[in-house]
């Protein structure tokens, strides 16, 4: 087996470059293919790969499907990506997968949202997103400032928008995490990458639990199953590259928006004493049970009476030998959901092996204001959470998560309740069950605390994959739908 | 009641194709309050789908499969006496339909149940248990739960376990609509006795194979009669190697022609996706928590490849009947009702599946859990994408996740029309409301009380 080959794999999946307080996002639309092509080409050059240690500043770009039949791959290479990412997180089955319905629905997100037929003037598509990190904010400007400047020399690119993350450590700091707006330490687990060298400090029930085959996150390495993930590829004789995909992986972004008013006045209500007094503490043990964590990260498997913020880091936690009903971390709580760890199935050891087959490694960042005032309403600034993820297998691993396990009303043989803090809530409100001896509370009246502002799937290529970018030739292909091939499907047999 | 399945496959006219897709995918689409039919006023009927499988080739075929309490005979003739215009509407397109005597239902019925071939292999997860019984004991849990939600002041809560369950039993018990729940019922004999049946039937062969054995090499037999345990042993051991090196025959063949395919599996995958074949299957998937899944693949040619499918799709079922019986086949706890079916003449196997989840999640229960038996069946069959290279009939194939997913979307048929009884409920959660009926009323200890209460 080999070894990561890190000098060609973006640095982003290695690292979320907790050093660099300051992050911009720039969504790009390609506007000429060809200067596009040659500031790629440029680009390749200064792109942070996996191996070089963090310095003041760090690159890395990715690519939706249009910007890369825009860039001039052909239909037959574009074949060769997987169907998620051909069709887009906004085609109306993924939608479902995703619950992305209702207010989630993409004809309202800022940016992302697919181009109805006839609408003028049609919005602009994401071809290019560009990752710019810098250690302060100085540097930021400079680093931002060359950026912008080059990739709209001649005329290549355009910024359509640029996302601006609050810069680190984010609202406030417990510990080494960040604390998201709902006011929870977030980022506590995250898989470690086979052969990212990260994975040396761990050992015995740790390791099992967190550390995960490269090919699960890179292409081109054994993914759980011991086999390679199909990679995209260039077909096109001349150009032709069995190895196009390899190094590269899916990076998923979902901007989130969080209605930090609504939760906080969610959890008040749910509370509220027999005389309508808020009960602070009673406030906070619902939060707790919702998320799975207390607000320092501090685990309820470990932990369920109250906080205990020494325990803020802790991940080295199972939900089947101490929890195994739910009675401390609830089945339907946030953590519990998105990572299940050795909770599903009658077998812990199997149970964890599989849950292990849908990890992903998140690279979100806050953006927005603090909230101060929460219980006094909403200031009318935007704030969230600029969710990424790292995976080789969208379909497996990303959306399997939301789908199967996040948004899934009968998860863990529940019946009717998603998400606490994610899910598109029906109407009237979801419920969440808190289960316990001898018998379970159930919450009702939960609205959607969550609302999906925009999001795309983007391909991050390996640097050479970059360079290969770089050389295709020509215009892109006006004529897209003629030129596409529509091969006989082999026939379905008769009786 | 014992539930059943039949599978009716009628060819259709080809001029006709079109015509009967559209019709079929206008139930479907609104399968609740299409003027056509009403699948909800049908009694005893789980699930029921169909879909027509058309080339440009050969006949297209129409397949009309249900899940039923009771035997197809009589529900057919419910269906007949209640929906007779709907049947016409769409068997009007099939070849051999008697046109002529379709006013007389005895005529039609016999036409339906002369193509109904029934399925190789039917599995149930709750046998025994009738879409009333699924139904009712549904109701009852909401009930049950509503109590308790009501009960939110009244510190319900802070009553030992014993009284919260004696609460709610009384309550049931005040509640006219639930005077069934009083009752509990019993499970299916095979379902209690499934692993006891089968070990008796294997007693026999088992103690005659010892029985030669001994024969065969004890000095206390006479001559004749070691000769005679010998020739036997020789003959069976014989038999089964010969199979054994077909089947690596057979196998190796197959990795030879796999490796001159072309285009090779993962063009023509790619090729397909293009297409807007996979919109026409995803575009009805998870819209309710359950979903279905229609698979047609070609059986491999050769008669030791129809023998081995038949064998492996004769024991799944056996299986199926005796020990996964009880919400589980092999490991996968998300299928109500599955099955698959040779179609006459032996040419296409087809699987057809109604389970909880993704498709996505599915196949990976698939994979994670029942690759062995999925193997065992699907390696004798193939497509333009083909089944991954297998070992020994079990090993390998769908573990190779990419490729046996490719294959397995690759080789899905659109259900045009699908009808569930109870979409919204999974295995899990009709087993949790079984349980809750069970021992509402039986008397438990402490320990049995704590484990009910965690049921709500």
């Amino acid at each position: 087996m080999s070894a990561l080959e890190r000098h060609d794999v973006q640095g982003f999946v290695v690292s979320g470059y907790g050093k660099m307080r300051e992050a911009r996002y720039l969504l790009l639309g390609v506007r000429d293919p060809r200067e596009a092509r040659r500031w790629i080409g440029e680009l390749a050059g200064q792109v942070t790969a996996s191996d070089r240690a963090e310095e003041r500043r760090c690159v890395n770009v990715a690519f939706t499907c249009e910007g890369l039949a825009t860039l001039g791959l052909d239909r037959a290479e574009i074949s060769t990506f997987p169907p998620p990412f051909q069709e887009g997180m906004t085609a109306e089955h993924r939608q479902r997968i995703l619950g992305d319905t209702g207010a989630n629905h993409p004809e309202y997100w800022l940016w992302g949202r697919p181009v109805k037929s006839g609408e003028k003037p049609p919005p602009s598509q994401v071809h290019v997103l560009l990752l710019l990190f810098a250690r302060d904010e100085d540097t930021m400007a400079e680093v931002e400032g060359v950026h912008t400047q080059s990739l709209a020399a001649g005329g290549a690119l355009e910024v359509i928008r640029s996302l601006k993350p609050e810069p680190l450590p984010g609202r406030q700091s417990v510990g080494k995490f960040g604390v998201e707006h709902f006011g929870f330490a977030d980022g506590m687990s995250q898989p470690v990458v086979k052969g990212s060298g990260q994975e040396d400090k761990l050992g015995g029930d740790d390791a099992r639990r967190t550390v995960i085959e490269a090919g699960e996150f890179v292409l081109g390495y054994p993914n759980g199953y011991g086999k390679l993930t199909p990679w995209p590829r260039l077909t096109v004789p001349g150009r032709a590259d069995e190895s196009f995909g390899r190094n590269g992986t899916y990076l998923v972004v979902r901007h989130l928006a969080q209605d930090v008013a609504a939760f906080c006045r969610f959890l008040d209500n749910s509370t509220k004493g027999p005389n309508g007094e808020s009960d602070q503490e009673q406030a906070e043990w619902l939060a707790a049970k919702l998320v799975g964590r207390w607000r320092s990260g501090a685990p309820l498997v470990r932990s369920h009476h109250r906080d205990d913020p020494d325990l803020g880091s802790d991940n080295s936690f199972g939900f089947a030998a101490v929890d195994p009903y739910g009675e401390r971390c609830p089945l339907g709580a946030h953590i519990r959901r998105s990572n299940p760890r050795d909770s599903l199935g009658s077998d812990p050891y199997k149970a964890l092996e599989l849950a292990n087959l849908h990890r992903l490694v998140r690279r979100g960042r806050v953006y927005g204001s603090e909230l101060k005032n929460p219980l006094d309403g909403d200031d009318g600034h935007e704030r969230g959470l600029l969710f990424m993820c790292v995976n080789a297998n969208i379909e497996r691993q990303f959306e399997f998560v939301q789908h199967t396990w996040c948004n899934n009303p009968k998860f863990a043989g529940l019946y009717d309740e998603q998400d606490p803090l994610l899910a598109n809530q029906p109407e009237g409100g979801g419920s969440f069950t808190v289960q316990d001896a001898p018998i379970r509370e159930r919450v009702g009246g939960l609205s959607s605390f969550v609302t999906v502002r925009g999001g795309a799937y983007f391909f991050l290529p390996g640097v050479r994959a970059l360079r290969l970018l770089a050389a295709l030739e020509g215009e892109r292909a006006r004529a897209d739908g003629a030129a596409r091939r529509v091969p006989k499907r082999e026939t379905k047999a008769a009786p | 009641m014992r539930q059943s399945a039949f599978t009716i496959l009628t060819h259709v006219k080809a001029e006709d194709v079109a015509d009967l897709e559209c019709l079929l995918t206008d139930i479907g689409d609104d399968i609740d309050e299409n003027p056509h039919l009403r699948f909800a006023d049908l009694d005893n009927l789980h699930y029921a789908s169909l879909f027509v499988v058309a080339d440009g080739t050969r006949d297209p075929y129409l397949v009309f499969e249900g899940t039923i309490d009771g035997r197809p005979h009589e529900f057919l003739d419910m269906l007949l006496e209640r929906a007779p215009a709907a049947v016409d509407k769409i068997y009007r397109h099939c070849v051999d339909y008697p046109v002529a005597g379709a006013q007389d239902r005895g005529v039609v019925l016999d036409y339906l149940e002369a193509h109904d071939i029934g399925a190789n292999t039917f599995y149930v997860a709750w046998p025994g248990w009738t879409v009333d019984d699924i139904r009712k004991e549904q109701e009852l849990r909401d009930h049950i739960e509503k109590f308790i939600d009501d009960q939110k002041d009244a510190d319900l809560r802070h009553q030992p376990p014993q009284t919260i369950r004696q609460r709610i039993a009384d309550h049931v018990r005040g509640e006219p609509t639930t005077t069934w729940a009083r009752t509990a019922r019993s499970r299916p004999f095979l379902v209690k006795n499934g692993k006891t049946v089968l070990r008796l039937g294997l007693a026999p062969p088992a103690f005659g194979f010892l029985w030669v054995l001994k024969a065969a090499f004890s000095g206390a037999s006479t001559r004749r009669r070691r000769f005679l345990a010998r020739a036997i042993l020789v003959s069976v051991l014989g038999f089964a190697g010969g199979a054994v090196r077909q089947l690596r025959k057979e196998e190796t063949d197959d990795e030879r022609r796999d490796r001159e395919r072309a285009p090779d599996w993962q063009t023509t995958y790619a090729r397909w996706t293009e297409e807007e074949e996979l919109l026409g299957i995803v575009r009805r998937e998870d819209v309710k928590v359950q979903n279905h899944m229609v698979s047609v693949t070609r059986i491999k040619d050769g008669r030791f490849r129809l023998l081995t499918l038949r064998l492996v799709l004769w024991v799944v079922n056996l299986i199926a009947r005796l020990t996964a019986n009880k919400g589980s086949l092999g490991g996968i706890s998300s299928i109500h009702f599955a099955r698959w079916v040779i179609t006459p003449g032996d040419k296409s196997l087809i699987f057809m599946s109604n389970f909880d989840g993704s498709w996505e999640s599915y196949l990976n229960d698939f994979i994670d859990l029942a690759a062995r038996g999925l193997t065992a069946v699907w390696t004798n069959t193939d497509n333009a994408v083909g089944f991954p290279r297998t070992k020994w009939l079990v090993t390998e194939g769908a573990r190779d996740e990419a490729r046996f997913k490719a294959y397995a979307r690759f080789s899905m048929v659109p259900t045009h029309t699908w009808y569930s009884a109870y979409p919204d409920l999974t295995v899990s959660n009709i087993d949790n409301n079984m349980r809750i009926r069970q021992d509402l009323f039986a008397s438990l200890d402490p320990a049995a009380t704590e484990a009910w209460l965690r049921r709500l």
